[in-house]
């Protein structure tokens, strides 16, 4: 901050060297009865040079100037009055002499005065420049005298590291404890290559604040050298960049989202055009087959129809499923409930099964009461075989499927568990996610679109429910779904707003 | 129709049942020979019987090994002894026939007698 008034202002400067000019010329008063009238006139320049040599061109042409006035129109008519010997002629030289540099140093004095307290303003403005500049950039400032190894932090800093100032060594030590375990040998490194010249130091870090706190600084930093070329002093920055990296990272991930996304999208379409083309491919080549059969006068044989029947169910099965995934998605899919007896709908369901598959054995242990629940029948239907149905294709044929289901006061749990290789954790969240199936679909290639448990998962959350797997390798899975006896609120006034 | 040595022979390795039901029987009809295989290794273990085909049909997407593989192992084990034709519903087809060094291709779903002219085109006529 400026305090008191500018002592280089020329205005100043005038009064100061009038000062001394009066100052001057009472001196020659004072000493006038040694000196004498007749050299005074060397008294003159003295002054003048004087002035000049220390006050600058103004001050000294001031001084000068009421100088002579003084001496002129004051001192002259007192000097005519009175009578002085001319004796001492080498002493009034030296009288002027002492006379001249005694002003000088004098205003010597003054100004490197002046001068001092001029730099230590604009220094103190320098650093405050500084500080608000380093604070405003989230910059720290340190400095290092590396053989004193003596350190120099700003607040800043140790804001940074989160310590404070009497907790501070004022070593490099207090640099390296503050980071992380995991960067310290880097950090180091690239300090050392830095001092070797190899490097600029300029790095990244974490920063492991005493409260656990976590903080990543970018740090750079100018090595400064003797004439040896050893190294002196280092001064350098600091910089808190936690908050851009994280915001880099949300930005980062939110990208890989959507681009996985995308690229789900596209992987679903190939998959989807595969498995439609396969159906149609399959039925219009038994078409064309019995055609040129029939054509010839052969018998058609009924397993061909049969066949043919087949593909037909599976091209309109994709379909269906196709559009029920265009439903879910839209919040169209309406459901129709009733009270239904769970129990019974579930022997139903692997009754159907045991028909399909003669070979395997589906084991459901029917509670010996009913179980109602409003549910829309059909829809829970659905999930249930969806179920049971990938139990048996992803297990091997000997293994057993078993069904449970059990209720509290407040929900329904219905479970189907298999024996199969079951399936690892990463891959058991993205199962109920729409459009996958499987990494690489070119290498590894199931029946279907990969849709079922993204159906039986929003067939389930429409009655207010959940659905989910558990699963061990080795051992096998457990689908369960969970509906509950009273539908949440919102969910009801959701399906009446639609 | 004549069977016998004097029969071609072509390996359909498709892994829709369907599919290679209706091939083997229509290829059969028109006199050739058809070995079948479900997917690209079981054919590789038919190949080591000793018997080369005339012809190759290959389905491109296949469980266990898929179509690209079996080229692959293919050329370096046999070279190009066998034309290959490949089935496919990839857009890219004719590029990738290239790439695999496949005598040529047909977009899926197909009409029989077109693959019954293609086969004819590219199958390897043994020395008389």
């Amino acid at each position: 901050m400026r305090t008191g008034v500018n002592l280089q202002h020329p205005v100043i400067q005038v009064i100061f060297g009038a000062v001394i000019a009066i100052f001057g010329a009472a001196l020659q008063w004072v000493l006038w009865p040694w000196v004498g009238p007749s050299r005074f006139i060397l008294f003159l320049p003295a002054v003048m040079i004087a002035s000049l040599f220390g006050g600058g061109i103004i001050a000294g042409s001031a001084a000068t100037f009421v100088s002579v006035l003084t001496v002129v129109y004051f001192f002259m008519p007192l000097l005519n009055s009175l009578k002085v010997s001319e004796s001492g002629a080498w002493l009034q030289v030296f009288i002027f002499v002492l006379t001249s540099l005694s002003i000088s140093v004098l205003v010597q004095f003054m100004n490197v005065r002046t001068k001092k307290l001029a730099d230590a303003e604009m220094r103190a403005e320098g650093a405050q420049r500084l500080t608000f500049a380093a604070e405003a950039a989230n910059v720290g400032i340190w400095e290092w005298d590396v053989q004193k190894d003596q350190m120099k932090w700003d607040d800043q800093m140790l804001k940074f590291y989160g310590i404070t100032r009497e907790s501070f060594s004022g070593t490099v030590d207090s640099w390296q404890r503050g980071l992380h375990p995991g960067d310290r040998a880097r950090a180091n490194q690239i300090l050392q290559e830095s001092f070797l010249g190899k490097t600029k130091f300029k790095l990244e870090f974490r920063v492991v604040r005493p409260d656990g706190a976590v903080r990543t600084i970018f740090a750079s930093a100018l090595v400064v050298r003797d004439y040896n070329g050893k190294v002196k002093q280092l001064f350098g920055l600091n910089r808190d960049i936690t908050d851009e990296k994280r915001a880099m990272e949300k930005l980062k991930s939110a990208c890989e989202v959507a681009e996985s996304a995308a690229r789900a999208r596209t992987r679903f379409l190939d998959i989807a055009a595969h498995e439609l083309r396969t159906p149609v491919t399959a039925f219009s080549l038994l078409l064309q087959m019995t055609e040129l059969q029939m054509e010839k006068g052969q018998a058609v044989e009924i397993s061909t129809l049969k066949r043919m029947r087949v593909q037909a169910d599976r091209l309109a099965h994709l379909v269906v499923d196709l559009l029920e995934v265009a439903r879910l998605e839209r919040g169209f899919l309406k459901l129709k409930r009733q009270r239904t007896d769970l129990s019974a709908l579930i022997s139903e369901c692997r009754l159907n099964f045991e028909m399909q598959f003669p070979d395997r054995r589906f084991l459901f242990s029917e509670p010996l009461y009913p179980v109602e629940i409003t549910v829309d029948p059909v829809r829970i239907y659905e999930v249930i075989s969806n179920l049971i149905d990938n139990a048996v294709k992803y297990t091997p044929a000997g293994t057993p499927i078993e069904i449970s289901m059990e209720k509290d006061l407040t929900r329904v749990r219905v479970a189907v568990k298999d024996r199969g290789s079951g399936i690892p954790p990463e891959r058991q969240k993205e199962l109920f996610k729409v459009f996958d199936r499987g990494e690489d679909a070119e290498e590894v290639r199931y029946a279907g679109l990969g849709l079922g448990l993204f159906i039986c998962r929003g067939l389930v959350e429409l009655h207010g429910g959940s659905i989910g797997v558990k699963s061990q390798m080795g051992v096998g899975s457990t689908f369960y779904f969970e509906i509950p006896f009273e539908i949440p609120r919102e969910i009801v006034l959701d399906q009446a707003a639609s | 129709m004549t069977l016998g040595s004097a029969s071609k022979l072509v390996l359909v390795i498709e892994d829709e049942e369907d599919i290679r039901y209706t091939l083997q029987v229509f290829l059969e009809s028109e006199g050739y020979v058809v070995q079948t295989a479900e997917n690209g290794l079981s054919a590789l273990e038919w190949l080591k019987l000793g018997r080369i085909p005339n012809c190759i049909l290959l389905d491109m997407k296949m469980p266990v090994m898929t179509g690209w593989q079996f080229a692959r192992e293919f050329v370096d084990r046999y070279d190009h002894l066998a034309p290959i034709l490949i089935m496919t519903a990839a857009a890219d087809a004719e590029q990738r026939a290239k790439e695999i060094g496949a005598s040529g291709w047909i977009g899926k779903p197909f009409v029989l007698q077109e693959l019954l002219d293609k086969i004819k085109r590219v199958e390897r006529v043994e020395p008389e």
